[in-house]
Parts: structure tokens; C-alpha cells; sequence
């Protein structure tokens, strides 16, 4: 606005001024697509076909939910002329008049660029084609039924109707979710005039959409055999029979309208139900009208309980899923050792659980290091020259998530490794070869230790040191005009505990009074922070092969010695080079740490660590990202917390590990059904889960148990990998990602990704799918088609030349044993028993979710293609192995 | 040159009264004519953004040569200086307009990109100076003070290339590539390949703010083809990934649906290619000759002028590629590892636009080269291994046949530390909105100007400010 006085504006300036609210007083539409809806319309389509116009659903947001606000859409497009265009349009009822209507009072209808709809017209603009309206729910308190908006174009001038001109959504009052349920108790008593002393009790669990729960209750003391047991409206009809007698367990009950039924419409049985006039009637042979009734009532202060009481069926499928979890892979071992325990203890799955993840973290570590070291004087090249250690670290990756005993403590490893990031893509810790090995080895030891411990080790890490360059840093000497690297002090804070905002223990973010979120730090801190990492340095060296201290603060990298005791021991100190100035670093629960001067190095060092860890946003971060890691992308708000409070002071890891594994929200089976939940697999879980499940192998066994023609690697830590474990020299595998090798600290996918289309417009995150692109798909089939039909091997000299193991023994190759096992010990044709393959594959890699749904295009494609395939022939395996590839085994639940 | 000089102005103006400025640098007029006359024929525009990840050292890929600024660049750079007759000399259309009102003439490129130096003095790249994120206006009082919007989480690599990407605010909704390409959506008509190309992965800039457009992820070498994918394995997938949508799981559906992507644009891909061989450039050779090594960035660049060259195999006339360089994050030996990537950064570039030369495309070609911030001018360490860390202002190139070539524009810092622009160490406050040349080039592929405040929100705060004349 200062600038009016520049006459020569072009009509950018104009639209400027005026969308910064200014207005001007210029008031020229310098061609602006608005404001000519009425005299443009037949101006500029001289021979195009009049507008043809239909309503369009959008596949998979036709649901909204009342309680979360999460809104549905549908599209107006048009074809032909592209004129401005007013069309009409009108809401109609449900075609099924016993069902919910939307009426407008439910929802606001808005477009997805901004703008309000007005009326019961749809407009698009000159040029535009198509539009997206977004069903916005109106929150109320009422309790309902899902209801039905149904859109109907209107007839109207200037244009025609499609084909397609209706389109519907959905709104119901809350999502199905625990914390959603609403619970319905009764107590059995006598009916009218009946003696007897039976009793007992009855709950009915609502779920969000109030359209269906389930039925638990039982009772004792009958005076005879029961014949017959009814829900149904007081002084009305039976509204369900329960077809069965006895006790009932979480029968579901569909709130629909049965034959008979009294009401117009589902609503009427809701409200009755609300009401407290339906009753649960138990009859016997002494009192065929009816011995003990138990009338349902709404009671809001009862919390829904955790589904405990589950089917056979169901407790199959969450074994499998806990094992997901926290292994690399299940497999049928390790799922019939868990059924047999549950079994044995009444069916009550989460103290089996639990002495699981105990005796995981009992397990001895299985570490890399040592077992680099012994591989290193076995692959040698012709002229004696050992392979780069980074490279049989790599390979070591899966032979260790394929056959280790510690699973669970390998799986904690893997996930802090993309927290606590470091990448083989720096040449640093490429050449650091033993300390990198060290560094992982590091992670795992800690899985059960504390989260402060762990960064205190990786802090004080050479290889770190060399990552994020605090290695050799020196304090500043603003003389000389230098100041010290401020890399590692800026990511411990964003990266490794508290992040760039401030966190609720549940990891909401905190706003301050502007409404903006609360910053955790400013650069002033960073600058501060970057002098408490000064003056470290290799704690050791080597002279004549042995472990000496370092004297030397700006002793080089030494990679080329095969000792590499700098990159192993921990970096110290060197007091001249730290800056023992004052240190005013971060404020949290309104305190600023501030290290006064003089504090030794390593005692400021312990005691900023402490802090970081300490604050109050440290605990959610990790939580999250853990949580991320082990079961779902998106966990509630509650499940955070409750695993923040496990994280406690210290971050205290078997706890931590715990409180994801055996939380209600990681247990609960009805997460199958759900469109939402659960987790992409990341590439190398899901070769992992393959490597485990058919057996992956080569002719080269860790321990002593080699035969004729199987090598035998004598490692001395064998007892660590299970019995029979083959060493899986596979080389690099292009499937999109490999352990320690990230493109940068941040890790290989954000957090808060979320990719376009349904699951953005879910707000819902998908860290992994990141990593999804065309190129990443056909890499990786391309990759799976090799490993499947010709086996993999490290391709290089040292595989070729090491003159102790053969290329063929080297080679890894995938068995088909499981998988021909259950086509031949299943009686029936060749549709049957491909059928049956297809289940035992979808049980183990997809925890039976596409048998739990009653099957899917998915398992109808598998069995169809495995039956017509000849079983005798390769392609039978292959077809069973490659189907680990389809969409829904993509998706951990 | 007389109205050069008043454009620049203006961009004083702009920043001494933080609010002035106007498009008239254009001649919008003009420019609305001929862009309706070319959206009715659907001419050809492609739009490349090479992103360099890390933060680019801007400010030791080009340096002064001499005077006084090549005396403040000595001493606020001390180890990781670059010597004068190393640098490979350019001569500017006009000198260089530095903060503190005075002029400098002699910059010269790194010494591993003669290259660059080649296509500046030949006016085919310009240079954009201390370019940066920005919400409004900053004077370095205010910064201290803390009085002033800034972006959020300045000098973090992730949140600082996301809003370079999209916006230099919170939350992140859309990138700028993402939503021009939703709003070029009458030029690009192929149903069955993306206007969106990345040849590095899902990223930031491709995100569409409707959803609606979802980026098509190349290989470096161009498509790729499923092995063995045929007979029952083939009707397995693809009765697979057809049903998905019915399998109730939007994750595994997303998977369907890149999965079906890839299908339909292989054909297109692969004619493309075909295509570009016809037209007998030969394109390994034109990159080796630029002094190309088959560097991944390279092979991507190559990829790109490929796709450009078969562009008849697809109805799309704006397609909008997104490559990015990684390794920029040089917190420590500054002088090796920026070496290494200069030679790569100004062999794939001149090999690109010698291909795309070679070809007919260099017209219709703009080629962005920038990255989430610039980098400290002072070291972090006492000797010849030092490195710089995050900093803020930085150098965008520009590079292309409709690009205002061999200028230096913008304001160049004056590299006077602890006053002036620096936020400490040489952080400098930028001198033009990052988001006003996305803004310009946003124009240039036919964005109608009554969008870009809903593209770039924060240039209202620079009402005033004219677009920095990057494109002729």
C-alpha cells in the first residue's frame, strides 16, 4: 500500500494488495477467473458440447466421523464446455428407509479449495473442471446411527446430467475405537412371580458407530435345563434370539431390524436401547416364559475394557502379530512354542508374553564384532588382501536378524539404529569398520540398560565422533576466528531426545500464549551446547599392536590398521581443547541448565546428558519413534504416554520395550479389520520375514555341524545363533534399504510422512511408505525374482578367491520345504490345497488377516495361480515366495 | 541498462523499508498476452530443480577475487578460503550490487567448476544472491531482539529444505512443484504418467496440496522392467493389485496404486527413451565432454533430458523434475568433500545443458539449483580440515534459455561480521525471499498471477518486492 504512488503496477501488484486484505482503490479484475459466472457463459465455448456434468465418489473417504471431525468427499466434474457453471443439486433419503438420512443439520458442506458451498448449488469456475466438496460432520450429542448423506444433481439450464449424478457418504458418531466404546450393564433377576436363586450379570459394548457390539454375560443357578435365551424390548417382541445356550461370550449383536421388529428405523432401537427397554431374557424348562431377565443399561462412567476374552481363532492371529513385532520374522516354530504355553495357562496370552520378552533379554547378546573378526581371515583375495570389514558387517545383518537367539534384543538394536543414527554412506564409518560393528553391538547391549547409558556410550563414540563431526572439535578462539562445530550438539537435542517443540507426555505438542508451538531451543543454545562437545578425542591408540592412550588430540583416523582400538574405545577428553566457559544451555519445566564454569569436562558432560534425557520431551520422542518401529505408525495419544511413563528419568529400555509390546493398543485383535492401523513393512523386515520363514540357507553353518559338503566356520560364539545356523552372504540387496546405511541422520523416511492421497487426507502418517516409489517397487522385484530363482552370493574377489569356501557353498538360497509340506499333507485337489498353502503363508506373514477377513482378491489370485501351476516345478515356490509381495503383506497390523 | 538499475532499486528499497515492491520488473502486461497465446497451442515447458542436500557452501562456490570484499572473505573464512588464482573468473552483465550499497565486479567459481563459470559468462546461468527462507522482512536489531517471524526451526537441514520446497512456514501442506503442477493441471491431460518426475525419491516439492497429483519415482537410468514377469506370476500380481482396493487397508492400497503407476507409465517411459535416441544426440559422449564421470547426479540429469527429448510420448507440456545432490552437509574438511561435489555439480550441469542444446530443448528448460540454507562463513576448527555449519542466506542458479543469464542478481552480503546481516558467524539474514524466485519461475510455467499468494502466502509480507529478474 506504501507504493500506490508507483502508477505503473502491473495487475500482480493489484492482486496482491488486495489479498492482503488492503483493497485499494483499484478495483480492475485484470482477468481473474471469478466474477463472470453469469455474462462469461457462453462466451468462450463457441463450438464445445455443452457441460455434461456427474458426481463422483472418492475411493476411500466416504466415511465421516463425527467425534475426530475427519470429514468425507465426494467430486462434481464435468466434461464439454468449461464455462462458468451453476448446478443444483438436492439431498435425498437413504434408499433403505429403515437406515439413517443425514439431514443438514449433521454436516457443513465446503470445498476442498476453501470456499463455503452455498445452498444447494455446486458452481465451478470458468476453465475448471472438476471440484472436490468436502462433508464436514456437525458435532452434536446425540447419540446415532450411522447416517447417510446421498447427493443427487438437480436438472438445470446450461447443462446436461451424466451417468453418474449420485453419490453418498457416510457419518457416524465416533471412530471405532476403544476409548469410543460405550458399555451397557444389566444384572439378572427373577422375572415377575418366579422363585428361584439364579443370578448373574450381562454387559453389552457399543462400538463407536452404534451400529454393532458385543453380547458377554452368564448366569448360575437355574432351577432346570435352559431351553431358550432372547433379547428383547420391554413390553415388546423378542428383538434377537441367541441361537445357542449357555454363557455368552462377545457375541456380536448387529442393531439392525429383524423380521417383526417394532420400529421404523434402526434410530428407534438405538434410542430403545439408550432407554434402558431392552432386556436380556434366559428361559427354562420350569419357566418356559422366562426364569431371570437383565435389563441393559447405558452406564457412561464404566471405562470399555481390553478385550481379554478372545476366540481360538483370534488368539492364533495375535501370537503371530506379537511375534511381528518382535522378532524378525514368525515362523512356525516359534508360534507353536507360544500356543503350547498359552494353552497350557488357561488361554491367558499376556503372561506368556511376558516371560517371552524375559527370557529374550536373558538371551547372550549375539554381537558383530567378534564375528566380523573371525570372517576377516577367511575372505581373502588372491594376493592375501582381507575384504573390507564394512562389507562382512553388512552381509553379517542378515545371517544375525535371520538366526540369532536374541531376536527381540536385535529388534530393539535395529529400531534405536534409526534413531541414534549413523550411515555407511560417510567414508568414516565405512573405514571404521570394527568401531561401526562396535557401535551396533552397542545398541543391542543396551536394549536392556537405560536410554541415558546408551547416549552416554554413543556420545562418547569415536564412530559417532566422526558422524557428527565432534570428533577433534576444538573450543573456540574467536581471535582466529574460529568456533566449534555445532553438528552433534544441534542433533542430540532435535535428533536423539527432545526434538524441536516442546511435548505433553503424550507427544501433543505444547502452544504457547501466541498459540504457536513452544520452541525447545534457539541457535543461542546450540552455540552453547556446541562448546560442551569440545576438546574429545580418541581415548586410544595403538603402538606396536598393543591398546595405548592417546596423547594426541589431533592424532589421524588410522583405518588402515587392523586394530582400529581408536574407533573401538571410547573418545576422552583433552581439558585444553574443551571450553570450560559458563554454559547457559536448555530450559525445561522452567528451568535453564546452566553449567557454571570450571566443571570438569566429563562431570558437565554427564550432567547435560542427564538433562537431555530428563526432559520432559525426551520420553514422548522416543516413545513415538519406538512405537513407529514395533507396531503402528500412528499410535493414540494414550498409548504414548503410557509408554513415556515406562520411559520414566532414564529412559529405562526393558520397560520401555514392554509397555509397546503388551500395551492394549499393540494386543488388540480387532486392529485386523481396521483400514488404518498398523504399520508398512519396511524392506528389510519384510526380506527378514522371508528369509525366516523359508528357511533361508547356504552351505556354510556357523558353528561345527558341517558335513561332506558344508562348511564348517567354527565360530566360538555360535551358541548364539540357533542350532544349524547358515552364514547368508547375500551382498548388497537393492530392496530399498539397508541396516546403517541412511541417507542422513534423519534417517531413511520422516516420522511425519504421509503420502499423497487417502492417507494425507486421513491425516494419517506412513513413515515407511517414504521409501515407495515406482523405481523402489520394480528394484525390489527384479531383486526378490534373483534371490527366489537363482539364490544370491556376495559377488567380488573375495568370494571368488578366498580359496577356502566355494562360490556355490557361498551361494543363499530360500527352501521350499515348508511350503511343499503343506501342499502335500493337504487331502484334496490342487484348488484346495493351493488354498491351503496360501492360508499358511498369509497366517505367518500376515498374521491370517486375509483368512480373519474372510479372504480377499489377494488370496483367490495366489490360489488360483499356485493351483494352475505344476506343484512339482519351480514355479510353484516361486509363485508362493513372491506372493510376500502382494499389497496386504505389505502391511504389518 | 537504465531500467536495470531501477529494478535494483527497488530491491534496496525493498529491504531499507521491509515493505515495497512490484512484478513491474516483468511487464505483466506483456506477459499475460503471450502466455494466453501459448496456453492455447501448449507450447513446451519443463521445470528441473536440482536440490543440494546438506546446505551448499554457496559462498565458496562463488567468491571474490579481489578488493575489499576478497579481504573480508579471507579473514571471515580463514582455513577454508579458497585461493584467488584458483577461481575460475566471470565477467557479470553489471556488477554486483553488495549491502552495504557498493558494487563488486570480480567473483570467480570454485575451482572444480570451470563449467559454471562457462555457462555464466556465456548467459546461460545466472545467480540468484543470499537467497533464503523468509516469512517477512528481518533487520538484524529485530533478529536479535527477537521481534521478528522467522521461519520455523531455522538451520534445521529437515524443516529448512522442506520450506524450501514449499513455504517458509508451519505446517508443511504442499510443495511448490506440487501445487503449481495442480494448477497447470489444463496442460498436463496424460492420464497415465505424472507431470510430477523425481529421480531421487518421494520429496517435499512434489507434494500436491489436493492430493490429487502423485509423483512418479524414475530410476537413474530410466525405467525399469519387471524380470520374469509373465504367465501365472504376472496374473497373480496383477489380479492382486487390481483388487486391492477392496482389501480395506489404505497402506497396502497405496502400495496397489504405485504399483499400478509404474505399470502404465513404463510404456510411456520406455517410448520416451526410444524417442530420444532417435534424435541421434549422443548423450554419453555430451556429458563426458562437459567432464562428466557417471556420477549418480549425472546419469539423473541425463535421465531428465531424455525424458524431455521423448516428451511426445506423453500429453503432458509441463512436466516438473525434481533431482536431488546429496553430501552437502560439510561440517567438517570443507575444502575436500565441497571439491568433490563442485566437479560433479559443474560437469552434470554443462553436460545437461549441452544435451539439452543438443537436442532443441534448451528453450524451454529452467533449471533451479539451490538448497535449504547456505552455511557459516566462519570455520568450526583451526586448520585446513575445518568445516562450516548451518547458516541461512545462500546462492540460487538459475540455468536455461529463458533464463536472464550471466547476472549476479539480488544483493550480494558484504561479508562484514557481527553487523549488517549477520546473525552470527556469518549467518547471513537473506537479502531475497527464496519463495520470490520460486514465485518467478512459477510464472514462467503459466501459473495464473492471481494464484501465486495462494502458492507462496508469505510474499504478502513482501508486498513491494519485485520478482529478482530471473528469466528474460
Amino acid at each position: 500500500m506504501k507504493f500506490t504512488q508507483r502508477v505503473s503496477l502491473g495487475p500482480v501488484l493489484v492482486m496482491l494488495i488486495s489479498c492482503s486484505g488492503g483493497g485499494g482503490g483499484s478495483d480492475s479484475s485484470g482477468g481473474g477467473s471469478s466474477g463472470s459466472s453469469s455474462g462469461g457463459s457462453s462466451g468462450t465455448g463457441a463450438g464445445a458440447p455443452i457441460s455434461q456434468v456427474s458426481l463422483v465418489e472418492v475411493s476411500g473417504e466416504t466415511l465421516a466421523i463425527e467425534k475426530s471431525g475427519q470429514f468425507a468427499r465426494f467430486q462434481i466434474s464435468r466434461t464439454g464446455e468449461s464455462a462458468a457453471l451453476t448446478v443444483g443439486f438436492s439431498l435425498t433419503a437413504n434408499p433403505d428407509p429403515g437406515k439413517g438420512t443425514a439431514t443438514n443439520a449433521d454436516f457443513e458442506l465446503r470445498y476442498s479449495d476453501g470456499d463455503a458451498v452455498e445452498g444447494n448449488t455446486l458452481t465451478l469456475a470458468s476453465g475448471q473442471n472438476s471440484r472436490f466438496i468436502e462433508v464436514r460432520p456437525v458435532s452434536d450429542a446425540l447419540n446415532e446411527v450411522p447416517e447417510m448423506a446421498r447427493f443427487s444433481l438437480t436438472a438445470g439450464a446450461g447443462y446436461t446430467l451424466g451417468t453418474s449424478t449420485t453419490t453418498a457418504i457416510s457419518i457416524i458418531d465416533a471412530a471405532n475405537t476403544q476409548a469410543n466404546r460405550k458399555v451397557f450393564l444389566g444384572t439378572f433377576v427373577p422375572q415377575e412371580g418366579v422363585g428361584t436363586t439364579a443370578s448373574g450379570s450381562a454387559s453389552f459394548i457399543l462400538q463407536g458407530g452404534n451400529d454393532v457390539g458385543r453380547l458377554n454375560y452368564r448366569f448360575s443357578n437355574l432351577t432346570s435345563q435352559q431351553v431358550d435365551q432372547h433379547i428383547h424390548l420391554i413390553n415388546g417382541p423378542v428383538l434377537k434370539d441367541i441361537g445357542f445356550s449357555g454363557p455368552v461370550v462377545d457375541d456380536p449383536w448387529e442393531l439392525i431390524l429383524e423380521n417383526g421388529a417394532p420400529f421404523n428405523t434402526e434410530q428407534e432401537l438405538l434410542d430403545a436401547l439408550f432407554e434402558g427397554r431392552i432386556y436380556i431374557n434366559i428361559h427354562t424348562a420350569n419357566h418356559p416364559g422366562g426364569e431371570i431377565r437383565a435389563v441393559m443399561i447405558y452406564d457412561a462412567s464404566v471405562t470399555p475394557p481390553i478385550k481379554t476374552v478372545l476366540t481360538e481363532q483370534e488368539v492364533d492371529l495375535d501370537i503371530v502379530r506379537f511375534l511381528n513385532q518382535a522378532t524378525f520374522g514368525a515362523r512356525p516354530d516359534d508360534y507353536n512354542a507360544l500356543r503350547i504355553q498359552i494353552d497350557a495357562d488357561g488361554g491367558n496370552r499376556m503372561p506368556v508374553y511376558s516371560e517371552w520378552i524375559e527370557a529374550q533379554f536373558q538371551q547372550p547378546v549375539t554381537e558383530f564384532l567378534p564375528f566380523i573378526d573371525a570372517q576377516l581371515e577367511i575372505f581373502i583375495d588372491a594376493r592375501s588382501e582381507e575384504e573390507p570389514g564394512n562389507l562382512i558387517r553388512r552381509d553379517a545383518f542378515w545371517t544375525v536378524a535371520a538366526f540369532a537367539n536374541d531376536q527381540l534384543r536385535q529388534r530393539v538394536a535395529y529400531a534405536l539404529s534409526q534413531i541414534l543414527v549413523i550411515s555407511e554412506l560417510n567414508s568414516d564409518v565405512r573405514n571404521a569398520h570394527r568401531g561401526t560393528a562396535d557401535y551396533y553391538d552397542t545398541l543391542a547391549r543396551h536394549a536392556t540398560l537405560t536410554y541415558r547409558a546408551l547416549l552416554g556410550e554413543v556420545t562418547r563414540h569415536s564412530v559417532m565422533g566422526a558422524y557428527l563431526s565432534h570428533l577433534r572439535n576444538e573450543k573456540e578462539d574467536p581471535a582466529a576466528g574460529f568456533y566449534p562445530d555445532e553438528n552433534y550438539a544441534r542433533e542430540v537435542m532435535q535428533l536423539f531426545t527432545f526434538g524441536l517443540v516442546a511435548r505433553n507426555p503424550d507427544g501433543s505438542i505444547q502452544l504457547g500464549p501466541d498459540s504457536l508451538p513452544v520452541q525447545t531451543y534457539d541457535n543461542n543454545v546450540i552455540k552453547e551446547m556446541a562448546k560442551v562437545f569440545t576438546g574429545l578425542s580418541f581415548g586410544k591408540t595403538v603402538s606396536n599392536g598393543q591398546m595405548v592412550d592417546n596423547t594426541n588430540f589431533a592424532r589421524g583416523n588410522g583405518f588402515g590398521n587392523g586394530y582400529q582400538y581408536r574407533w573401538t574405545e571410547p573418545m576422552k577428553f583433552f581439558a585444553g581443547r574443551h571450553d570450560t566457559t559458563e554454559k547457559s544451555l536448555f530450559t525445561d519445566k522452567g528451568t535453564q541448565l546452566v553449567i557454571p564454569a570450571g566443571v570438569s569436562p566429563d562431570e558437565e558432560l554427564d550432567r547435560v546428558l542427564d538433562a537431555l534425557v530428563a526432559h520432559s520431551g525426551t520420553g514422548p520422542y522416543v516413545a513415538k519413534r519406538l512405537i513407529q518401529r514395533f507396531v503402528t505408525s500412528n499410535p493414540s495419544p494414550d498409548y504414548i504416554e503410557r509408554v513415556t511413563g515406562a520411559f520414566g528419568e532414564t529412559g529405562d529400555m526393558t520397560a520401555v520395550i514392554r509397555a509397546i509390546l503388551l500395551d492394549e493398543e499393540a494386543r488388540n485383535p480387532t486392529v485386523m479389520s481396521d483400514s488404518m492401523l498398523g504399520k508398512f513393512k519396511e524392506p528389510v523386515l519384510q526380506l527378514t520375514a522371508m528369509l525366516r520363514l523359508h528357511q533361508a540357507y547356504s552351505s556354510v553353518v556357523i558353528g561345527n555341524t558341517g558335513t561332506d559338503n558344508v562348511f564348517s566356520l567354527n565360530y566360538q560364539n555360535a551358541g548364539s545363533f540357533e542350532q544349524g545356523a547358515m552364514l547368508l552372504r547375500m551382498g548388497s540387496m537393492d530392496i530399498g534399504q539397508e541396516a546403517l546405511m541412511a541417507p542422513s541422520v534423519f534417517n531413511f523416511y520422516s516420522p511425519d510422512f504421509s503420502p499423497t492421497g487417502a492417507l494425507s487426507r486421513n491425516s494419517l502418517v506412513a513413515p515407511e511408505l517414504e521409501l515407495v516409489t515406482e523405481t523402489q517397487i520394480y528394484t525390489a522385484f527384479n531383486e526378490y525374482d534373483r534371490l527366489i530363482r537363482q539364490g544370491k552370493r556376495r559377488n567380488n574377489r573375495y568370494t571368488r578367491e578366498n580359496g577356502i569356501i566355494s562360490l556355490e557353498q557361498l551361494r543363499v538360497r530360500l527352501s521350499d520345504s515348508r511350503v511343499r509340506a503343506v501342499w502335500d499333507a493337504t487331502a484334496g485337489d490342487d484348488m484346495v490345497k493351493a488354498r491351503s498353502v496360501a492360508d499358511f503363508l498369509d497366517f505367518y506373514m500376515n498374521a491370517g488377516r486375509l483368512n480373519y477377513l474372510g479372504g480377499t482378491p489377494t488370496l483367490s489370485a495366489m490360489t488360483d495361480a499356485m493351483a494352475a501351476s505344476n506343484p512339482g516345478s519351480g514355479e510353484f515356490f516361486e509363485l508362493a515366495t513372491y506372493s510376500a509381495l502382494l499389497p496386504e503383506f505389505m502391511v504389518q497390523k | 541498462m537504465q531500467k536495470k538499475l531501477q529494478r535494483r532499486d527497488f530491491i534496496r528499497q525493498a529491504l531499507a523499508c521491509a515493505a515495497s515492491l512490484s512484478l513491474s520488473g516483468l511487464g505483466v502486461g506483456g506477459i499475460l498476452q503471450s502466455r494466453d497465446a501459448r496456453a492455447a497451442s501448449h507450447d513446451f515447458k519443463a521445470l528441473v530443480l536440482l536440490f543440494l542436500d546438506g546446505g551448499n557452501d554457496s559462498y565458496n562456490m562463488l567468491a571474490p577475487t579481489s578488493g575489499e570484499l576478497r579481504n573480508r572473505y579471507e579473514q571471515g573464512r580463514g582455513f577454508i578460503a579458497l585461493p584467488s588464482q584458483d577461481l575460475h573468473p566471470i565477467s557479470p552483465w553489471e556488477p554486483a550490487l553488495l549491502y552495504d550499497g557498493t558494487t563488486h565486479n570480480d567473483f570467480g567459481f570454485h575451482p572444480n567448476s570451470p563449467q559454471l563459470a562457462q555457462m555464466f559468462n556465456a548467459g546461460d546461468l545466472n545467480v540468484i544472491c543470499n537467497t533464503g527462507n523468509m516469512i517477512t522482512p528481518v533487520e538484524r536489531s529485530a533478529y536479535n531482539n527477537g521481534t521478528v517471524a522467522l521461519p520455523p526451526q531455522l538451520f534445521s537441514h529437515a524443516d529448512q529444505q522442506r520450506q524450501f520446497q514449499s513455504e517458509p512456514n508451519n505446517p508443511f501442506r504442499y510443495g511448490w512443484g506440487g501445487r503449481i503442477a495442480e494448477l497447470l493441471v489444463a496442460y498436463n491431460t496424460d492420464p497415465l504418467v505424472s507431470p510430477l518426475i523425481t529421480l531421487s525419491g518421494l520429496n517435499a516439492f512434489q507434494v500436491s496440496r489436493d492430493s490429487l497429483i502423485t509423483p512418479y519415482g524414475l530410476s537413474n537410468d530410466g525405467a525399469l522392467q519387471l524380470s520374469a514377469f509373465n504367465g501365472l506370476r504376472s496374473s497373480m500380481v496383477e489380479n492382486s493389485m487390481s483388487g486391492a482396493e477392496s482389501g480395506n487397508d489404505l497402506l497396502g492400497q497405496k502400495y496397489a496404486e504405485v504399483f499400478q503407476s509404474a505399470r502404465t507409465a513404463e510404456v510411456i517411459v520406455r517410448n520416451a527413451f526410444e524417442a530420444a535416441e532417435a534424435t541421434g544426440v549422443d548423450y554419453d559422449g555430451i556429458f563426458q565432454a562437459a567432464g562428466g564421470t557417471n556420477t549418480r547426479t549425472e546419469r539423473r540429469l541425463k535421465t531428465v533430458a531424455k525424458m524431455i527429448a521423448g516428451r511426445s510420448s506423453s500429453a503432458n507440456s509441463r512436466p516438473i523434475f525434481f533431482v536431488s545432490m546429496g553430501g552437502f552437509d560439510t561440517h567438517q574438511n570443507l575444502l575436500g568433500e565441497h571439491a568433490e561435489l563442485m566437479a560433479d555439480l559443474g560437469a552434470s550441469l554443462k553436460g545437461f545443458r549441452d544435451a539439452l542444446i543438443a537436442q532443441g530443448d534448451f528453450n524451454s528448460v529452467v533449471t533451479m539449483v539451490g538448497s535449504e540454507f547456505a552455511r557459516t562463513f566462519t570455520p568450526n576448527g583451526n586448520n585446513l580440515s575445518a568445516g562450516s555449519d548451518h547458516g541461512w542466506g545462500g546462492h540460487i542458479m538459475c540455468m536455461g534459455g529463458p533464463v536472464n543469464g550471466g547476472r549476479l542478481l539480488g544483493v550480494h552480503p558484504d561479508f562484514r561480521l557481527n553487523q549488517g546481516l549477520d546473525t552470527g558467524r556469518g549467518r547471513w539474514i537473506p537479502t531475497t525471499p527464496g519463495s520470490l524466485c520460486s514465485a518467478e519461475l512459477a510464472l514462467w510455467m503459466d501459473v495464473p498471477e492471481t494464484e501465486l499468494l495462494s502458492v507462496f502466502p508469505t510474499l504478502a509480507n513482501f508486498n513491494g518486492a519485485p520478482v529478482p529478474g530471473i528469466i528474460v
